[in-house]
């Protein structure tokens, strides 16, 4: 369903290769070190801080590991991905701290992806049907979340900053459009069914939907998500100049986006995004 | 440095995005485990099947049976079965409660319509499901003229569970209608309700399109209401929004029901009646809004209802089956017969095909009839339905076969089909009655009996025409005669006597005569029945009997001869399997070499010919005959009443033989040496003057040989005698002459001539000739190949004793060309008169003569002389004879040194001596020649029996030898000398002066 964790990965591997470069620019600057900390230093002679932040969002939900069901992904494309937060800290001492953030993020994406013997259960206006689905099933997601990070904050070096802790985050809209369809392929026309499941324990051995090339059935799965899903925030910071900053962080749910006995998709979704962008230091 | 991070991003994206597709799990073990197709092998599928197509079914996905329809007296048996199954699965058969792997190809039995069990498991082991599979027998063919169906009572709800209501479902109990318009096992009437419930599962019963209602009907009792209904959400999401009731036999396909829903519909059944027509009571209110498949009303248009019967052929020209479907229900050009409801149509010409295709018109102004109040409708059925100008025929023994499919179909709106029509339109439809042809007409039924019939499955295999199975009776006629095939076999079949008005049939014994009941009416037999009036005043007699064409001549099909290794007799196997020419022969070419003495004959003749060989006894086909002799062998066919006969010649054509020759020639004897000087020379090929030579040994036994020739097989071979000669035979060959013998290939086509004879070889032995002398030293000199020294004669030492002597004066000289003259010369020298030599003998022996002078002759004297010679060469062979041919002359003056003797003879010598040289060391003296202990063996003229004459005599000495060491003989140890002299005691000066030994030659015969 997902080609998220490529992106998460390469945010991730971004932002780690962020502190190697900075490293190679310190040689060039032949400061000494307490002037480089003081230089750099928090803004804020108390070890209070904010910090105003704009960025770009990309990632998805995923089960993870990704279940056999799902042969492949066909297509991975991220909406909207617009996040705005405020950051506040406070420096205990020249390295350690802790900072509490509020995020407002937009989180977009849709999949393409063909899946086999897809256990699903659709409910439209009170009808039902479910069974093992096989054949191409697109999701559309469009969702806006307040995510509330609690960090603790660890100074690397005089510009980098790198920050770990909870976060919860709250769905403000939820939009989860799932479709599923048969095989545009004319050789395949008959290769895309449902196996329905009469809820008998018989399994899939009765009745079967062919889905040919133009039949589909859509179904909006926002309304069943849930409101909050908890993870873990890692957030690097670096200074470009002393009220100037970049960051990149990354946001891993712990949670399902649905509930545990949710049929329609039966395993867990996990949030996964990943953040880049711009923060003015006050 | 931003430039740099975005390039490292990507290259990070990049990596990352290899590692995503690689992070995709294995595909999941599949979890279906259906039957998809099923094949029955059967070499002859018509056996049993109505048709080859019968042979494979195709399973829907929620089917767990399936039947197959055979032919009513098909006999049953274990046949090998193949499936294919879902992907990953496995196929179990289900054998005394026990899973069984099932592979296919693998035998199953179908005796007894038992029904087989087949479980199939998922390759995630997680389900699977039980197939039932059996073969039933179609019922017998009966005459059919009707058949109602009412929908009374037969529906019960099925599907339901704990999320769905489920529907109804009709099952059908007439028998007449389930032999007729339903397969075997299936008597469900089908509908669209299966597929409505994928779309609106919570629907109720009643809120299906298919529906009955309870005493709803025309005539009080339950009807059917067809009811046009929307799919709800689901239809129409995937563009179907609407269902029209229906109702029809057949099959349907739910898989296909919210996909291809024309697909899903495939119906008709094979039935063996044609339908004439329809009748069916009707009510039907359209509904409100005509809408078409995307939901938009179309004002102007009322829906229209549909009923109808169609009859298809259902296997096309390639064998493959037809089943119509909702796409060409009423198109097909299989279609052979409609009855449908009235509707307005464009008539369409199809060039191609030759024939109108409707297209529907749809109006406000249906002209179907139906209302809202019940109606009655009888609708024929058309057989030129498509316009062609004349009727489709429909075949009647195909029929019988159930090679056409019978559709009663129904629905609420005739458009739904394509997801056209009025939502709450309502078809009723009740006693649906389907009139059939009567195959018999009945004749005059005023007569007591108007027809009298024989109804079987198969007609024709009683028959020549299908006609002739019904005998329509004129009046006054009371024989009632069925012409028959001559085969046919009349032993019991059915007979239908159609009674006239007013009349009941009893048998000869006066019971009531049931019609179908089945008769004997074999070998001529001749049936009575009795038609009686009801008041049993009137009584007439019938008679009914079968009349058996002529028996056709029997004929043979082919021979053959089946033999477990057919190349042993024929070039081809083809060729072991021959039809008669057109003259009654079969010739099976063999090969040349075939044995065919004692070979199985399969002679196939026409159905009950029986065979007859030349002698006139009975020939079971597959019995050994001799065919060898390459003549005709008779066979006669009689047919089965012995009217008709016809006979048939069989032979073998024997290939032209390409090989024929003798190989070799050999005796073959346990010790060949006896007989050959080498084992090898015991085998012979023949020369190109076809001559055969055996080296033999001179002294070998030959009188009586096992002679051996080796001549290409089936050859016979003849003696000089024209006698057979067998090889191994024993020959006399003694004589070294030719013996001819003639082999003659098999059949004597080919004839060769070998003369054969025994090279007997000569004894051992030298001649000596002294043609060859030289007279170079003033004196014969011989030499002699064959000695290992030359010859030695007196002629030196005469010539020493008397230098002025000429060649003729010499002692040992040749007389003539050839003849060695051997004379005791006078000798008047001084010298010789000194020596007391008056007489020279002449002498001659091999050996070597030591030179001298005159003066040590002088000096030395005889014995001087004597010590001068030394007999004897190395001679490696053991002498056994010596012939000599000699004549004598003896002197007259016979002297002993000077001195005269008066009334003594002279006498010659002639030897042979056979001594040890001691290593080439020894020679024999003139004082020890016959004396030395080293002789081992020696002959001497003198002293013996034998005498020469004074005309040539021949003289033969057996040489006796001993103690003769082989090896030693073989190393040269051995010396041999031969000798001869005028005077026996010539050495010691004794001899008559004159005295000649005459020698033609002296030959030495020697052990090999």
């Amino acid at each position: 369903m997902n080609r998220i964790i490529k992106y998460i990965a390469v945010a991730v591997l971004s932002l780690t290769a962020m502190p190697l470069y900075a490293q190679e620019t310190e040689i060039d600057a032949p400061i000494p070190v307490a002037d480089k900390w003081e230089r750099w230093g928090p803004t804020s002679r108390t070890g209070f801080g904010f910090q105003l932040k704009m960025g770009y969002s990309i990632g998805g939900y995923s089960p993870l590991p990704i279940p056999r069901e799902i042969r492949q992904i066909q297509k991975f494309s991220p909406q909207g991905g617009i996040s705005v937060g405020i950051e506040g800290y406070k420096m205990f001492n020249r390295r350690w701290g802790l900072k509490i953030g509020v995020t407002l993020a937009n989180q977009g994406f849709s999949t393409r992806a063909e899946v086999k013997n897809y256990y699903t259960k659709i409910v439209l206006d009170g009808e039902e049907q479910k069974g093992w689905f096989t054949g191409i099933n697109e999701t559309s997601i469009n969702n806006w979340t307040i995510t509330i990070p609690v960090m603790a904050t660890f100074r690397m070096s005089s510009r980098w900053n790198v920050s770990l802790g909870p976060y919860m985050q709250m769905f403000l809209s939820k939009n989860f459009d799932a479709k599923v369809h048969g095989f545009p392929e004319a050789e395949r026309a008959e290769d895309a069914y449902l196996r329905v499941d009469h809820g008998d324990g018989s399994g899939p051995t009765q009745d079967k939907n062919i889905f040919g090339p133009e039949k589909e059935a859509t179904t909006s799965l926002g309304k069943d998500m849930v409101t909050c899903t908890a993870g873990v925030e890692l957030l690097f910071d670096w200074k470009v100049t002393k009220h100037i900053g970049a960051f990149g962080k990354l946001d891993w749910g712990f949670t399902s986006i649905f509930p545990g006995d949710y049929d329609t998709v039966r395993f867990k979704m996990f949030p996964i995004f990943g953040t880049i962008g711009a923060a003015y230091c006050f | 440095m931003r430039i740099k991070l975005l390039v490292l991003s990507m290259l990070l994206a990049l990596s990352s995005t290899i590692l995503m597709v690689s992070c995709i799990s294995e595909a999941p073990l599949e979890i279906e485990c259906d039957i998809n197709e099923m094949y029955v092998h059967l070499d002859n599928p018509l056996d049993i099947f109505n048709s080859e197509s019968d042979t494979l079914h195709q399973f829907l996905p929620i089917d767990t049976k399936y039947v197959f329809s055979v032919k009513h007296n098909a006999s049953l048996g274990s046949y090998p079965v193949y499936f294919k199954i879902s992907r990953g699965s496995t196929a179990y058969i289900v054998i005394d409660g026990k899973e069984i792997p099932f592979e296919n190809g693998q035998l199953v039995n179908f005796t007894n319509e038992r029904v087989q069990k087949f479980v199939i498991r998922c390759e995630s082991g997680e389900w699977s499901k039980t197939y039932e599979i059996s073969m039933e027998h179609q019922p017998a063919y009966t005459v059919l003229t009707e058949m109602l169906i009412t929908f009374n009572g037969n529906y019960t709800i099925q599907g339901r569970t704990s999320a769905n209501p489920g529907y109804y479902v009709w099952t059908e109990t007439d028998p007449i209608i389930t032999k007729n318009l339903f397969r075997a096992g299936d008597p469900i009437w089908k509908n669209g309700n299966p597929g409505y419930i994928l779309s609106r599962g919570s629907a109720q019963p009643d809120e299906y399109p298919t529906i009955p209602v309870f005493n709803g009907g025309m005539d009080g009792t339950d009807c059917i209401e067809l009811h046009t209904r929307s799919t709800g959400s689901f239809g129409q999401m995937v563009h179907i929004p609407l269902a029209a009731g229906s109702m029809f036999n057949g099959l349907f396909d739910s898989s296909k029901a919210l996909n291809d829903a024309r697909k899903a519909t495939r119906m008709g059944v094979p039935c063996p009646h044609k339908p004439v027509r329809i009748e069916a009571d009707l009510k039907y209110i359209p509904g409100d809004k005509f809408q078409d498949s995307d939901e938009n009303e179309i004002t102007g248009v009322v829906d229209e209802p549909d009923l109808y019967c169609i009859i298809y052929r259902n296997v096309d020209e390639n064998g493959d089956a037809v089943m119509l479907d909702g796409d060409d229900v009423l198109t097909n050009r299989h279609i052979k017969g409609v009855a449908r409801l009235s509707h307005n149509y464009n008539m369409i010409w199809n060039e191609e095909e030759q024939r109108h295709i409707p297209e529907p018109v749809l109006t406000n102004s249906p002209i179907h009839g139906i209302t809202s109040e019940w109606k009655h409708v009888s609708i024929p059925v058309n057989y030129d339905f498509f316009q062609t100008g004349h009727e489709n025929t429909i075949d009647p023994v195909l029929l019988r076969n159930r090679g056409y499919n019978i559709i009663i179909g129904s629905t609420s709106s005739w458009r739904g089909g394509y997801f056209e029509g009025a939502l709450d339109s309502r078809l009723y439809v009740d006693n649906i009655k389907v009139v059939f042809e009567d195959p018999e007409d009945e004749g005059d039924t005023t007569l007591p009996i108007s027809s009298a019939s024989i109804i079987v499955d198969d007609p024709l295999a009683l028959f020549t025409e299908e006609g002739d199975s019904i005998q329509y009776l004129e009046e006054g006629t009371t024989e009632i005669v069925f012409p028959v095939k001559w085969d046919a076999d009349m032993k019991s079949v059915p007979l239908t006597l159609h009674a006239g008005q007013g009349y009941t049939v009893f048998d000869e014994g006066g019971k009531l005569f049931v019609s179908g009941t089945k008769v004997d009416l074999s070998n001529g037999k001749v049936l009575k029945f009795k038609a009686r009036d009801t008041d049993g005043k009137l009584e007439i007699i019938y008679t009914v009997r079968a009349q058996f064409q002529d028996q056709p001549v029997p004929t043979m099909l082919s021979a053959s001869i089946r033999i477990a290794s057919p190349l042993t007799i024929f070039n081809n196997v083809g060729d072991s399997v021959q039809t008669p020419s057109a003259s009654n022969e079969i010739v099976f070419p063999v090969r040349w070499d075939a044995v065919v003495s004692s070979v199985p004959l399969t002679l196939s003749v026409s159905k009950w010919a029986t065979i007859r060989d030349a002698s006139g006894n009975d020939f079971v086909s597959g019995s050994n005959v001799d065919l060898s002799d390459g003549q005709f062998h008779q066979f006669m066919l009689f047919s089965q009443d012995g009217s008709q006969s016809n006979t048939y010649k069989v032979r073998v054509q024997y290939a032209e033989q390409t090989e024929f020759a003798v190989s070799s020639f050999s005796i073959i004897v346990n010790n060949p040496l006896d007989i050959f000087k080498q084992a090898s020379d015991s085998v012979q090929t023949a020369n190109e003057a076809n001559e055969v030579i055996f080296p033999v040994r001179w002294n070998a036994d030959v009188t009586a040989v096992p002679l051996t020739i080796h001549a290409t097989k089936f050859s016979t071979i003849y003696d000089e005698n024209g006698d057979v000669f067998t090889s191994g035979q024993k020959v006399n060959l003694s004589d070294g002459e030719f013996h001819t013998f003639t082999v003659k290939s098999r059949f004597g086509k080919k004839t060769q001539i070998y003369k054969v004879k025994a090279n007997i070889g000569q004894e051992p032995r030298y001649v000596f000739g002294f043609e060859n002398g030289s007279t170079a030293s003033g004196y014969y000199t011989w030499t002699d190949a064959n000695l290992a020294s030359s010859w030695v004669t007196s002629n030196a030492m005469f010539k020493v004793l008397r230098t002025g002597a000429t060649v003729s004066e010499c002692p040992a000289r040749k007389d003539g060309a050839s003849v060695l003259l051997l004379e005791t010369a006078a000798n008047n020298s001084t010298y010789a008169s000194m020596l007391k030599m008056r007489t020279v003998p002449g002498m001659i022996f091999n050996g070597t003569m030591d030179s001298y002078t005159l003066q040590q002759a002088m000096s030395g004297g005889l014995s001087y002389f004597q010590s001068l010679a030394h007999y004897g060469a190395p001679f490696t062979h053991k002498p056994t004879k010596m012939k000599v041919r000699a004549k004598y002359i003896p002197g007259e003056k016979y002297y002993k040194g000077n001195t005269y003797v008066v009334g003594e003879t002279d006498s010659p010598d002639i030897y042979c001596v056979f001594y040890r040289n001691m290593g080439g060391q020894f020679t024999l003296s003139t004082s020890n020649m016959f004396t030395h202990s080293n002789i081992a063996g020696y002959v001497r003229l003198h002293g013996s029996s034998k005498q020469v004459g004074t005309s040539w005599t021949d003289l033969e000495f057996k040489i006796v030898t001993y103690n003769v060491d082989t090896n030693v003989l073989a190393d040269g140890g051995y010396s041999m000398v031969i000798g001869a002299t005028s005077s026996w005691n010539g050495q010691n000066m004794e001899g008559a002066e004159g005295s000649k030994l005459y020698i033609e030659s002296i030959t030495l015969y020697y052990e090999d």
